[in-house]
């Protein structure tokens, strides 16, 4: 039984390459692909029609939970649940939280950010039909490659393969799901 | 010339000048391929264990036992092994612990803040020196945690319930390094470890086309199922970007706290608000220090003169040397206000550092620091790279009297000369530090033979293959 | 004294007796000092020291008869002969061979005895020697008996005080390790069969008290009062007879000139080892000497001026930016030389120590250590001068010399520096004379940071002290402080004008307290326990003003005043301790406590590197719960506190482990009795304040002059109160503004002007004035014509600095 198909994918040799071919397969309307790379590639995120990153969402949430957490950790223990007097310092000061909150708020904007950044990216995802290809060893060595899936509605198994051969890939094959 | 072209409109008056085009300093000599540099990092990991780490490694471990041993000892018998006394309360223990965390600083500096500075030259030491980051803040994370009297109430300091109800004094400089320190720690290794994902993942797959399932195991458990995808690397560079402009607030916060330690108590030498900018100049002086010690042998015992160029070694002498005269600036100025101050406790202070009983850590410290530095102003012993790494530790040699000048010396003669005293280290305190360069060396000659030592993703990038406009006529 | 004596009392006779001994600025000395006696005649006294011969004695009374001082401020009275006989006759009787039984009850002849009179001899000849002693001491090792003696906490007995009262000897426990009482022995000597020591002393007290045999009412009195009243000696009327006196003298005598070849060696009684009785007593061992600072270790005392001709005076530094030390300290250990000091034909050996203000050529000679026989704590600690003395020269003899060997030796000095370094730390003034008390009775407020800079308290430096103590006025601050909201606020004052620097506190709060000896190893490494401290400084007012120091620096001085300075934990409002720990083990209770929790402390001691008066102890090892000579040992040494330790332990007070921070504690486990047992008398009444004088805190309780007071400084009422209110008053590094609760009240010196040695100011304020202020202000450098040589401190000042300039130069030691 075969299994089912995942897409195709294509080799291109240089970045300039992929970067036009990219182009041309975000004008030909494709929503399901993706471009594959050994380092990133300046500019291909415009040529993909990829929009800006919204890792700095999570960023800023993690930075103000952060914040929020130390301000109010150091307040209640401070000024609320057992009051000391500490070489007659105020209970609560900004001044002497600072330090504390903003050390926290970095952290929990680390996590965040990462966190973030898995969940945007589906990782952990150790199981993908790509990984599978012989391309990837390359694709992640120093050629570049395009994947399109099949899931997209403007693939076509023979279609997608000559529009890509067109747009300059090599060794152009089937992904197995 | 790729500039010359993408403007439509050229001036006329560039035709009359014919201004020079600076070229840019090739950051990968000799032209070298992606697959080069795939196959040079990953060739270190993959092949045999080369006779001279396993010397190396023996000898590490023999050091870093002296650590281990020297703190079994200290917590059975107590923090009178050291040579602490009164009034000397704090001496080697947190000279070292400052040593270390200074060291770790340059890491991220190199990481984070040449990233922002979009100082690409940084892509073939950030590696290298945010794992020197790490093992450095471990080194340094023993001596605030062993130092104190009681190690196993250590976890005091965190504010969780505890038996006596009692909170954390948030006002403490001490409280405010455990969470400097730890979140520090934690965000290095994450970025770190972030950086390496792409880098695990050629592993991974590189191990299990070699057929070894095991490591290959190893490598993709971190990887993340990482396979190189554009829509991921989107990601992936916004977050690195965000961690690379949190860690820099960061990097130049937890020098600060740290020096908080000092800057907030009131003894003279100590309580001055010059120490915030001071130490944080000081910990990347030593911080490229020792990276400059680290990274020219592994230059030349893995032949990465090619990835680490001579281009690579002059910004790092540069810095060291920008940085150096800073903390020399800050030594001027120090001595100016407290004379300026008219307090008589300050002033002697300072004069007690120069000429007093502990004037020859003193003078070590003037010329590692101040005088040292200063012969990277030569471009001839900046291309001299024995020399470099010769002046290197000096550099590091002084940033340690530097510490030892601030903590003891004014420690040991305060306000009421009836305390006056004189602070040695004992031999349980001499051989524990030392021990210390053991464990980190340990640490080190592990990670470059487990993990790859410079980002190959990030060395690609830098290449002109990378350039998706390097057009038809790069060269 | 002859020639005191002389002038006083215009006797020609008595001046002859005067010839040979002339000392600089006689003439000048003799008719100042004789004229501030006449003028004061009846309300003057002279007294010679206990060791001065019966001809220097006998010139004192004289000259105190001649002032009629007799009856006013000096009374005789009349002393039981005494039928003992003395050591010599036992010696004699020895060699005649007429001992048989030798029966020392107590004292430890065999140590202290003098040489010459070969106690050991004594013992051989005797045919049997019992000794009855509380510890196996030398004498013990002479003889064939031992009878272990009760203490005299566990025995009933009586004695006579030096006046002559009756006291009693009252036990407090059972004997601990069984043995006899002092009065039970005596009894079985004298032949009595059976004895009840209890019974005995009820006899001889009634008989004293009423004469009758058996007054149990008496005897109840007699415990309960501590004395039998008027039994003291009777004073009797005496008159000066001149002729009995003069078979003392020798008309003109011939004297010698001191010399470093002819020196005059002084042995006296160690201050803590006492004739050598207490030397395994670890809390005396460690205490230090008041003086040299010194524990563990007696040494041998020269003069500056004897120490610089045998080259023992340390080095220094090329740039002196601190006055140079009394020796070379190696790594904080003083590094001694040892020396050999011949006297009597006897050679003894011990270390040299420097000490300001010994006359030039005097070596002191302490008595009281070099045990050979004595317990663990003892053992091996100092050197025995005992051997250079001989019944003829008990206490001083002269033709000694002494040589220096290559030799050296560590000693456990406990104070490093002994400079003030011109810093207000101590606060003096003369009575008279410029800045003195009489014109300016604040004149703690004239000197120091504080006289120039803002006042802490700001607007409110005029709030009365019972209301800062509560409502903790922000001052300058930025920021609000906590009230104190307790009934009470303790606080301290020392007065340093009646200390003495006995060192009485420092045992009153380690015994109180809890607090271990560390052993001479770690008191040279600097890790003594004292809470409380003597801070001994000397002042020459040669502190040079000089930027890097200066050539005044390398002096050391031969002729200094000494101030002294109790320091324990200020308690200060604004404590810099209490905001550097990370874990709150150190905060501050309601009623202005700094508090020590030692279960929170986690040893980081960032705290005591934050206290500007390093009056924190850390607990470096466990003191307590190991043996102090297998410190280094770790956990394979002896664990546990041995019995009687533990016996000695108050259990009011927590026994510390090791990695804990601890220090002066305002005595707060009494602060709380007495809070307690006010609760309880008060009931349901608001009436819960202590009144004053109720609580006494250890070394208040124990200082012999009462220098300290303690209470409650929002009752204006208070004792305490009233010595913060004295213009005297100041705190001790006040102007950092941490508001110490322990305030000093300055010291005041009294000179007589027309004596040729007089100086203006006191020599601390002096140097005060050479290092802030090198020249031209308004203070004179006030030398006057004083004998340290009136060369100017006032050259520093370069011409041509504006005023600006100079004002901008007044730091420590900058110009």
């Amino acid at each position: 039984m075969a299994a089912p198909l995942h897409g195709v994918i294509a080799t291109f040799d240089t970045a300039a390459e992929i970067y036009h071919a990219a182009q041309k397969v975000r004008d030909a309307g494709f929503k399901f692909w993706d471009c594959i790379t050994p380092c990133p590639v300046h500019g291909l995120d415009g040529a993909m029609g990829v929009t800006r990153s919204k890792v700095p969402r999570f960023s800023l949430v993690g930075g103000l939970v952060g914040f929020t957490i130390g301000m109010s950790m150091i307040y209640f223990t401070g000024a609320v649940d057992y009051p000391l007097i500490v070489g007659g310092k105020p209970f609560f000061s900004p001044m002497f939280a600072f330090p504390i909150a903003y050390e926290l708020t970095i952290l929990v904007c680390a996590f965040f950010t990462i966190g973030g950044m898995f969940v945007l990216n589906g990782q952990p995802m150790h199981y993908h039909p790509v990984l599978k290809t012989e391309h990837i060893h390359r694709g992640l060595d120093d050629k570049f490659l395009i994947v399109i899936e099949a899931r997209d509605p403007k693939f076509d198994a023979e279609a997608t393969k000559s529009f890509l051969e067109s747009a300059g890939g090599k060794d152009i094959t089937d992904v197995e799901g | 010339m790729s500039q010359a072209e993408s403007t439509a409109e050229t001036p006329a008056i560039l035709s009359e000048v014919n201004p020079a085009v600076l070229p840019r300093a090739t950051l990968v000599k000799n032209n070298r391929s992606f697959s080069w540099i795939t196959e040079k990092i990953c060739g270190i990991i993959e092949g045999k264990t080369p006779g001279w780490w396993w010397v190396c490694f023996g000898l590490a471990g023999f050091v870093a036992s002296w650590t281990v041993g020297g703190i079994i000892y200290l917590v059975a018998t107590g923090v009178g092994v050291w040579g602490h006394a009164n009034p000397a309360n704090w001496a080697w223990d947190i000279v070292n612990f400052v040593f270390w965390i200074g060291i770790g600083h340059a890491g991220t500096l190199i990481s984070a803040i040449l990233c922002l500075l979009r100082q690409k030259w940084r892509t073939s030491i950030n590696r290298a020196a945010e794992a020197m980051t790490i093992f450095a803040v471990v080194c340094a994370g023993i001596f605030p945690v062993f130092h104190v009297g009681r190690v196993w109430f250590a976890w005091y300091l965190f504010p969780i319930p505890n038996s006596n109800y009692i909170w954390q004094n948030f006002r403490s400089p001490l409280e405010w390094d455990v969470f400097a320190v730890s979140t520090y720690g934690t965000v290095s290794v994450l970025f770190w470890y972030v950086g390496m994902i792409p880098d695990l993942a050629i592993l991974r797959d590189r191990f299990y086309k070699a057929g070894n399932k095991t490591r290959s195991f190893l490598y993709g458990l971190f990887a993340m199922g990482w396979r190189g995808a554009n829509r991921h690397w989107s990601n992936y560079e916004m977050a690195y970007l965000v961690l690379a402009g949190i860690s820099t607030p960061l990097v130049l916060s937890v020098h600060t706290i740290v020096s908080f330690d000092f800057a907030v108590s009131l003894l003279p030498g100590w309580h001055t608000t010059i120490f915030p900018p001071y130490f944080v100049a000081g910990a990347i002086f030593s911080g490229f220090g020792m990276v400059l010690t680290l990274m020219l042998p592994l230059r030349s015992l893995y032949k990465l003169e090619d990835l680490i160029t001579q281009y690579h070694i002059d910004c790092m002498c540069k810095i060291t040397l920008a940085t150096g005269t800073i903390v020399g600036y800050a030594y001027g100025m120090e001595f100016f206000i407290a004379w300026y101050s008219t307090n008589p406790y300050e002033g002697f202070a300072f004069i007690n550092r120069a000429f007093g009983h502990y004037a020859w850590a003193y003078w070590i410290m003037i010329s590692c620091n101040v005088i040292t530095p200063q012969f990277f102003w030569f471009k001839k012993i900046r291309e001299n790279t024995a020399l470099v790494w010769i002046l290197s530790i000096f550099v590091n040699v002084g940033m340690w009297f530097e510490r030892f000048v601030i903590i003891v010396t004014s420690l040991a003669r305060d306000f009421l000369p009836s305390s006056w005293g004189y602070y040695s280290p004992s031999i349980v305190e001499i051989f524990t530090f030392f021990g210390t360069f053991g464990v980190f060396s340990v640490l080190f000659l592990l990670f470059i033979r487990f993990l790859p030592i410079m980002p190959m993703a990030e060395l690609k990038a830098v290449t002109p293959e990378a350039d998706p406009h390097a057009g038809h006529d790069h060269h | 004294m002859a020639a005191l004596a002389a002038k006083v009392t215009g006797n020609a006779a008595v001046g002859r007796l005067a010839k040979g001994l002339e000392f600089k600025d006689q003439e000048k000395w003799l008719d100042a000092c004789a004229k501030d006696l006449s003028d004061h005649r009846g309300e003057c006294l002279v007294v010679a020291g206990a060791h001065q011969s019966a001809q220097v004695h006998a010139l004192a009374y004289a000259i105190n008869a001649f002032l009629g001082n007799i009856g006013k401020t000096i009374d005789f009275v009349e002393v039981p002969e005494s039928a003992a006989a003395s050591l010599s006759d036992l010696s004699a009787a020895a060699k005649a061979g007429k001992l048989d039984t030798l029966v020392v009850l107590a004292g430890n002849p065999a140590y202290n005895a003098p040489a010459d009179l070969d106690f050991s001899g004594i013992a051989n000849a005797a045919k049997q020697v019992v000794r009855y002693g509380y510890y196996v001491d030398e004498t013990s090792a002479l003889a064939d008996v031992h009878v272990s003696a009760t203490h005299y906490l566990e025995s009933w007995g009586d004695a006579r005080t030096a006046d002559g009262t009756v006291v009693p000897v009252q036990p407090m426990i059972l004997p601990l390790f069984d043995g006899l009482t002092e009065l039970e022995v005596v009894a079985r000597l004298a032949g009595e069969a059976d004895v009840d020591p209890y019974q005995t002393v009820l006899e001889t007290v009634s008989g004293i008290s009423s004469g009758s045999k058996s007054d149990e009412t008496a005897f109840r009195k007699f415990l309960h009062d501590g004395l039998i009243e008027n039994s003291g000696y009777k004073v009797v009327q005496v008159s000066y007879d001149q002729a009995s006196v003069a078979s003392l003298f020798v008309e003109a005598p011939t004297y010698k000139a001191l010399s470093a070849e002819n020196l005059e060696v002084r042995f006296t009684i160690d201050h803590k080892m006492d004739d050598g009785r207490y030397a395994n007593n670890g809390w005396l061992q460690e205490c230090p000497d008041p003086i040299t600072k010194i524990s563990w270790d007696n040494s041998i005392l020269v003069s500056p001026r004897l120490g610089a001709a045998l080259g023992i005076e340390p080095g220094g530094a090329a740039i002196q930016v601190a006055r140079k030390e009394l020796s070379e300290f190696k790594q904080g250990k003083e590094n001694a030389f040892m020396a050999e000091v011949t006297v009597n034909g006897v050679t003894v050996k011990g270390p040299v120590h420097i000490q300001p203000g010994l006359s030039n050529w005097t070596v002191v000679l302490p008595l009281g250590y070099g045990r050979k026989v004595c317990g663990r704590v003892g053992q091996g600690t100092g050197f025995d001068f005992y051997p250079a003395r001989t019944a003829a020269n008990q206490e001083f003899a002269t033709g000694a010399s002494i040589k220096i060997l290559a030799e050296r030796f560590l000693l456990a000095n406990q104070q490093e520096h002994w400079s003030m370094e011109g810093r207000d730390i101590v606060r003096e003034a003369n009575y008279l004379g410029e800045d003195g008390y009489q014109k300016n009775p604040n004149f703690v407020d004239s000197f120091g940071i504080e006289s120039h800079a803002p006042a802490n308290l700001g607007k409110d430096k005029d709030m009365p002290l019972a209301d800062v103590a509560s409502k903790t006025p922000r001052g300058n601050s930025l920021y609000e402080t906590p009230d104190f909201t307790g009934v009470h606020q303790w606080g301290m004052s020392i007065d340093l004008n009646t200390c003495i620097g006995c060192n009485a506190c420092v045992i009153a709060c380690q015994a109180e307290n809890n607090i271990p000896i560390v052993g001479k190893q770690q008191v040279m490494r600097g890790r003594e326990m004292h809470w409380i401290r003597l801070d001994r400084y000397y002042s020459d007012g040669k502190a040079d003003g000089g930027a890097f120091g200066g050539e005044g620096n390398k002096e050391i001085p031969e002729d200094p005043q000494a101030s002294l300075m109790p320091v324990a934990c200020m308690q200060c409002e604004l404590a810099p301790c209490e905001v550097v720990c990370p874990v709150n083990a150190t905060v501050h209770d309601e009623e202005g406590l700094n508090t020590m929790a030692y279960n929170r402390c986690i040893g980081t001691r960032y705290c005591a590197n934050n206290c500007p008066y390093k009056v924190r102890r850390f607990n470096f090892f466990d003191w307590n719960d190991r043996p102090i000579d297998e410190l280094y040992l770790g956990p394979i040494a002896e664990k546990g506190m041995p019995e009687l330790v533990k016996m000695v332990k108050n259990p009011d007070v927590t026994v510390r482990m090791r990695g804990v921070m601890e220090k002066c504690t305002y005595c707060t486990q009494r602060i709380q009795q007495a809070k307690i047992a006010q609760k309880s008398k008060a009931r349901d009444s608001a009436n819960i304040i202590i009144p004053d004088g109720t609580i006494k805190v250890a070394c208040q309780q124990a200082c012999p002059v009462d220098a300290i007071e303690f209470g409650n400084i929002k009752d204006p009422e208070s004792a305490v109160s009233k010595a913060k209110a004295r213009e005297q008053d100041y705190a001790l590094l006040g102007y950092l503004n941490v508001r110490p609760r322990t305030t000093y009240l300055g010291k005041l010196r009294n000179p007589n002007p027309k004596m040729p040695d007089y100086a203006s100011l006191p020599l601390s304020r002096v140097e005060y004035n050479n290092k802030n202020y090198p020249a031209g202000h308004s203070f004179d450098q006030g030398h006057g014509d004083s004998h340290h040589e009136a060369e100017a401190h006032e050259d520093h000042e370069p011409e041509g600095h504006t005023s600006f300039m100079k004002n901008a130069l007044r730091t420590g030691g900058l110009s």
